[in-house]
């Protein structure tokens, strides 16, 4: 099927449009709104829509501009015969189909015989008709769209060309169908769809009884083991008893040995108890009589001792207070000494503040004078400034700066006048025959006058002349301003108390003359303090009357002295009292010195002389107590011969019973008690171990015996052979069933594959036409997968290998690029469907490329090239031709 | 002086059987092994035997329940006879042991007051004979339990005219119970060394442990289990027997063996060479089996290869064998692969691709011995039922 031409008429913009169609490639260009889109929506709806109806789309075509019904007239090549079809719509709408050499029809017959051409469904008005070639009509905004759904759309036209074209061997039968249907629902009654058993599998059942049967053998297990446990028990611990029976025995025999030992030596550490009471007590009465003789022999050297120590220390009490007594008088002497020096420097510091009184009256006696010679100076400064202030109070008020502002007003009114004088007009009169008046004022000849304003001229009876001076209005603000700089100018005199210019000057100059006076006589009385200097005066006489009040106290206790006639002269006293003063108190401080050695010395003697006294007297003291103590031993214990006697007879004592304890302790020590000691408590701590293990055996044995008591309700070994044969049950019920889930999950997917398999197979034609236009734009390599599922095409991914993105999906490819495989897909099927219309089957693209860059463009026009090559008839509107001029194509221009 | 007994052993009465599923089927052999001993009784009683002596494993466990021990008592009692026996290594004396438990006294003397368990190894002096027992008190013992006879003063207390008969429990060279079946667990070894024993000093040896019946020497024999209880081990294995001997001191004894089992314990092992030879096995196993039901166990070894129709016949007579034997123990290995025609009608689907397709594919996967050659089988034989014999 191949469009020839088509006029399109009063259908919306276009009024009468022809378009000559090129077999191959038409380019159909136009600017926005020159109605490129009409055009194809024409195209279609002649091809589509039943003529006759008033449908929204026969509405949606009525031209707002052109009269008329809308109209198309198509001629096409179809079935090997040109037709001429013309459709006019609307509610009373027609069609016409001829063809040379066929009756023309009309009506529903030309509808019916045009849609088997078309090989499409007869009638079709509305919605129907708009869907119908979506495949082959790329609408404005719907090139991006994914084409599987067209395709679809013509799915068993696609499936009829596909197994033609060599698919039919790999469509799966009714029978297949239901068989993998079968085995479809054995797996999904077995598996989840993640493909692991169902829970409410036979298969998981069978695991999880295979599970309970181990879970049970094990506990059966367990009850074996502990029987066995428990009767291993029982044994080890009877063959415990037996040995422990027979333990005990020999340590009840050891035991009896031990204590008849013990016995022994018991006995033994008694005798040794008592024997060595005895020792202890010879011991101490010899040791008693040994410290006595040691006591007496120590205080008699202690008092030889005493006596050598005695002779010395007698003599030197002598020296040291002699020495004591000397140093106490040179104390004395130095005392002296200090008290007289002090009492010298007392009465020259007496001397000196006299002398400072004296010349502290001087000053104060000066200081008074001259604040009253200031305070005369200050008094004639200010008569001097109250009659120049009397003098500027007489003058009027004009200062520098009011003479400016008058000089300035003058100024002003002379302007005025000379601006006013120029406008005005003057008249002099040379000579009259009769009277000349002017404004009623007489003009005698010579006289002169300047007119500032109208007035009228007599020049005797016979003439009146009125003059108006040049200026206009003008000239009455000249005189206004001349009056107001007068009224100023004499205002300002008189505010300034002057009648004159002149005299403002000099009143002027006279003003600054006295406030220079004035500003002198001010500066002399601020630099002689005059404000302060009435306190000062007074500070100055209470200051003369303290110094002389000071001056007759100092000077009535030392009537010998000359007061110093003069301030000099109580310097120079002042001067040589302090210089005495000095003197003095160094003598002072020197005596003081000396004083402070003399009492350190003195006291360190009579130290000295005090610490010998003290010793001296304990030695005394020590000496009478030992003699008495010595005195009084011999006479209680005796003299020395019969002491001796008695130590002789305790030391023999002694030795005695030192050898009969030896004696016992030996056969003690033979007897080894410790080692006794502890074998007992050995074997009494080993009998009790025994016993306790003797119990806790008898006890273990005893509940050994009471768990294996059987109840007789089961038996365990049997109970452990049925569980296991449980579980050889269970485990050989789930392998088998293991084996067919496995068996029937090998036959699902090898089903799945095949299936897949057999559909890439279908889908093998459109695949590799689809792959030919896509290489065009993106290379060698480049395809496209289109999987027929479940009796629909779906699952457009694109590939390319010059990316490493692998397979991707259509819906996540960029605008661009699904527009460019959008087309190649739509192509591709128009060139499989084009088999059953005569090979060719025209192809719309109405500006189906508006995202794809100018690169891309160019790949394009290579693909549409292709595709027109293939047979197919590319119609391409743009409102960019420019960007197709390699297309080769037809170009139309609306 | 001679005496005439009967010698018995290997009762297991308690066996649990465990391996037959079916509880109903169960119970059946359980309580043949009860039965058995009233057709020994029987034997005994009419070869004029003075007692009758159980060479230990009377019960299958040392923990028999009071059922088993009730019913054990009672069915001894009836024997009419006094029943002597040691514990063997299925029921060992010791500690926890059933012969010590107060119900079995109590049962025993009111149900079987001829019966008397020899615990301890001394001679037993009857009115005939003299008995030495030689009891096992644990489930294995390094110890053997004849060794307390190779002392010459053992039996040195003893009539010297009477005859005396040793009864012991284990194994003599190399014949035991050890690792019997798959139902039993290994219950130890106890090794007997009869010829370490005075020559000429006991007259006949009672021996248990081995299942068959065995002699060893004149004077010594197994007795064997009067009932069988597992499949066959050997040609030469004679289970379900009892000896009655007569025998006197210093003589030959004489020693006679007698039929007492019911249930046929059969072993049969089939390898399958084409379908038509499942033919073949119905009629073997008919020869075995007769039209009998539930009075015989079978263990059947399957090889060889079948066709998947044929397979399914096999499958389908499995069952009904299975329901009328006690126990089938069965190790198929059979291969179950379609046949060429079977094959053909898979994968020569010229209207059904996808069924040719994957017919093919598994086809290729089921060739060998793998395991997943194997799971490929079952997946043809999946599709061989949903796509061939379920048809559209």
């Amino acid at each position: 099927m191949r469009l020839l031409s088509a006029t399109v008429s009063n259908y919306r913009i276009h009024k009468d449009l022809k378009v000559t169609f090129d077999p191959h490639r038409t380019l159909i260009g136009g600017l926005n709104e020159t109605g490129k889109s009409t055009l194809a929506e024409a195209l279609h709806r002649v091809l589509f829509l039943r003529a006759k109806g008033n449908t929204s789309e026969h509405r949606a075509m009525v031209s707002t501009l052109h009269q008329g019904h809308p109209e198309v007239s198509l001629s096409f090549e179809g079935q090997g015969i040109v037709w001429q079809l013309t459709k006019r719509f609307g509610s009373s709408g027609t069609t016409t189909l001829t063809a040379t050499g066929r009756p023309t029809l009309t009506g529903e017959a030309a509808e019916t015989e045009l849609a088997r051409v078309l090989g499409v469904g007869c009638g079709l008005s509305g919605k129907d008709a708009r869907g119908q070639w979506a495949h082959l009509w790329i609408w404005q905004h719907q090139s991006a769209e994914d084409p599987t759904e067209h395709a679809n759309q013509q799915k068993d036209q696609l499936l009829h060309r596909l197994q033609t074209m060599g698919g039919a061997a790999a469509m799966q039968s009714a029978h297949d169908t239901l068989t993998a249907m079968r085995v479809a629902e054995r797996h999904e009654e077995i598996f989840t769809s993640q493909g692991k058993p169902k829970a409410s599998s036979d298969l998981a059942k069978a695991g999880a009884a295979a599970s309970a049967a181990l879970e049970a053998e094990a506990a059966a297990a367990a009850r074996v083991k502990t029987m066995e446990t428990e009767a291993a028990t029982w044994l080890d611990a009877g063959s415990e008893l037996t040995r422990l029976a027979r333990d005990l025995v020999q340590l009840r025999q050891q035991l009896a040995e031990a204590g008849r030992q013990q016995i022994l030596i018991r006995q033994q550490q008694e005798e040794a108890a008592r024997q060595a009471q005895a020792d202890l007590a010879a011991a101490a009465a010899l040791q008693d009589l040994e410290q006595r003789e040691s006591v007496l022999t120590g205080m008699r050297q202690e008092l030889a001792a005493l006596e050598t120590e005695l002779a010395p220390q007698h003599a030197g009490a002598t020296v040291l207070s002699t020495a004591s007594a000397e140093a106490q008088s040179a104390l004395s002497a130095a005392t002296r000494s200090f008290e007289q020096a002090s009492e010298a420097a007392q009465q020259a510091r007496h001397h000196q503040d006299l002398a400072q009184a004296w010349l502290a009256g001087h000053d104060t006696g000066a200081a008074l004078e001259r604040l009253t010679s200031r305070a005369a100076a200050v008094a004639a400064h200010r008569v001097n400034l109250a009659k120049v202030n009397q003098e500027l109070a007489a003058l009027p008020a004009m200062d520098t700066a009011a003479l400016a502002r008058l000089e300035k007003l003058a100024a002003a009114v002379q302007s005025a006048t000379a601006s006013l004088t120029a406008m005005a007009a003057g008249i002099e009169v040379l000579a009259a025959a009769g009277p000349v008046s002017l404004a009623g004022e007489p003009l005698p000849p010579g006289s002169q006058r300047i007119l500032t304003d109208e007035a009228e001229l007599s020049l005797g009876t016979d003439y009146q002349i009125r003059i108006r001076p040049g200026g206009g209005t003008s000239l009455a603000g000249a005189r206004e301003a001349q009056r107001l700089a007068r009224e100023q100018f004499d205002a300002a005199l008189t505010k300034g108390g002057v009648v004159s210019l002149e005299e403002a000057a000099a009143t002027a100059a006279r003003r600054t003359g006295l406030l220079a006076r004035q500003g002198v006589e001010a500066a002399s009385l601020s630099s002689l303090q005059a404000e302060s200097l009435p306190r000062e005066l007074e500070a100055a006489g209470g200051a003369r009357t303290a110094a002389m009040a000071e001056v007759a106290r100092r000077a009535a206790a030392f009537p010998e002295l000359v007061p110093p006639a003069s301030a000099e002269e109580a310097r120079e006293v002042l001067t040589a009292m302090k210089a005495a003063l000095a003197v003095a108190e160094r003598e002072v401080a020197r005596t003081r010195t000396l004083r402070e050695a003399a009492a350190g010395h003195a006291a360190k003697s009579a130290a000295a002389l005090q610490q010998h006294e003290a010793s001296l007297m304990e030695r005394l003291n020590r000496r009478t107590g030992l003699q008495a103590k010595l005195d009084y031993l011999i006479e209680t214990h005796g003299d020395d011969a019969a002491r001796a006697s008695a130590l002789a007879v305790a030391k023999e004592h002694r030795q005695t019973a030192a050898a009969v304890l030896a004696a016992t302790r030996k056969v003690l020590d033979d007897l080894q008690p410790e080692l006794n000691g502890r074998t007992l408590q050995r074997l009494q701590q080993s009998l009790e171990m025994a016993a306790a293990q003797q119990a806790a055996a008898e006890t273990r044995r005893a509940v050994a015996e009471d768990k294996l008591r059987s109840d007789g309700s089961t038996d365990p070994a049997a109970e452990l052979a049925l569980a296991r044969a449980r579980v050889a049950t269970a485990e050989d019920h789930l392998l088998r069933l293991t084996r067919h889930a496995s068996a029937i999950q090998l036959l699902h997917q090898t089903f799945a594959a095949e299936q897949q398999a057999m559909a890439d197979r279908f889908t093998a034609p459109l695949a590799d036409r689809i792959s030919g236009y896509l290489e065009c734009i993106y290379g060698p390599g480049a395809r496209a997968v289109v999987q027929f599922e479940k009796q629909a095409f779906a699952g457009l991914h694109l590939h390319r290998p010059q990316r490493d993105s692998g397979s991707l999906a259509f819906e996540i490819l960029s605008g661009g690029t699904r527009e460019q495989t959008a087309a190649a897909v739509r192509l591709a099927m128009a060139e499989v469907l084009a088999a059953g219309h005569d090979g060719t089957l025209p192809v719309l693209f109405d500006d189906a490329f508006t995202h794809s860059d100018p690169a891309r463009l160019a790949s394009l026009q290579n693909m549409l090239y292709l595709a027109a090559e293939r047979g197919l008839q590319i119609l391409l509107l743009t409102c960019n031709p420019g960007d197709y001029a390699g297309l080769g194509a037809r170009t139309v221009t609306l | 002086m001679t005496t005439a007994f009967l010698h018995t052993a290997d009762w297991q009465l308690g066996k649990p059987f465990a391996r037959i599923a079916d509880p109903s089927k169960r119970a059946l052999v359980q309580q043949e092994r009860l039965a058995v001993l009233d057709r020994i009784g029987e034997a005994a009683r009419s070869g004029g035997a003075q007692f009758i002596l159980v060479a230990g494993d009377s019960f299958d466990s040392p923990g028999a329940t009071k059922a088993t021990v009730a019913a054990a008592c009672s069915a001894i009692g009836r024997m009419g006879l006094p029943v002597l026996a040691i514990p063997g290594n299925h029921d060992h004396g010791g500690p926890g042991s059933l012969w010590e438990q107060e119900f079995f006294k109590r049962e025993c003397a009111a149900l079987a007051p001829n019966f008397r368990i020899l615990l301890t190894p001394e001679p037993v002096e009857l009115e005939h004979a003299v008995i030495f027992p030689c009891p096992l008190l644990r489930r294995a013992d390094a110890t053997d339990p004849t060794a307390w006879l190779r002392d010459p003063a053992a039996a040195a207390a003893c009539s010297p005219d009477k005859p005396r008969i040793v009864l012991a429990h284990g194994s003599v060279q190399g014949f035991g119970s050890s690792a019997a079946d798959e139902e039993e667990e290994d219950h130890g070894s106890n090794r007997i060394d009869l010829t370490r024993l005075p020559e000429g000093s006991y007259d006949y040896i009672a021996l248990g442990d081995w299942h068959g019946t065995k002699e060893i020497t004149p004077q010594a024999w197994y007795a064997g289990t009067p009932e069988p209880d597992r499949f066959p081990r050997g040609e030469s294995n004679h289970p379900g027997q009892v000896l009655r001997v007569r025998c006197g001191r210093g003589t030959i004894p004489e020693v006679q063996p007698l039929t007492t089992a019911r249930f046929r314990w059969h072993q049969v092992a089939w390898h399958f060479t084409g379908d038509h030879t499942l033919t073949g096995l119905r009629q073997a196993l008919h020869e075995c089996l007769g039209q009998r039901a539930g009075q015989d166990l079978l263990r059947l070894e399957l090889r060889g290869s079948l066709g998947l129709e044929t397979g399914a016949a096999l499958a389908q007579a499995m069952e009904s064998w299975e329901a009328r034997l006690l126990r089938l123990k069965l190790s198929d290995q059979t291969l179950t692969v379609p046949s060429e025609e079977e094959l053909a009608a898979l994968t020569q689907r010229a209207g059904d691709p996808l069924i040719a397709r994957v017919a093919t594919h598994l086809a290729g996967l089921s060739v060998g011995e793998s395991g997943d050659a194997a799971i490929a089988r079952l997946a043809l034989q999946q599709l061989h039922a949903m796509a061939v014999a379920q048809g559209s």
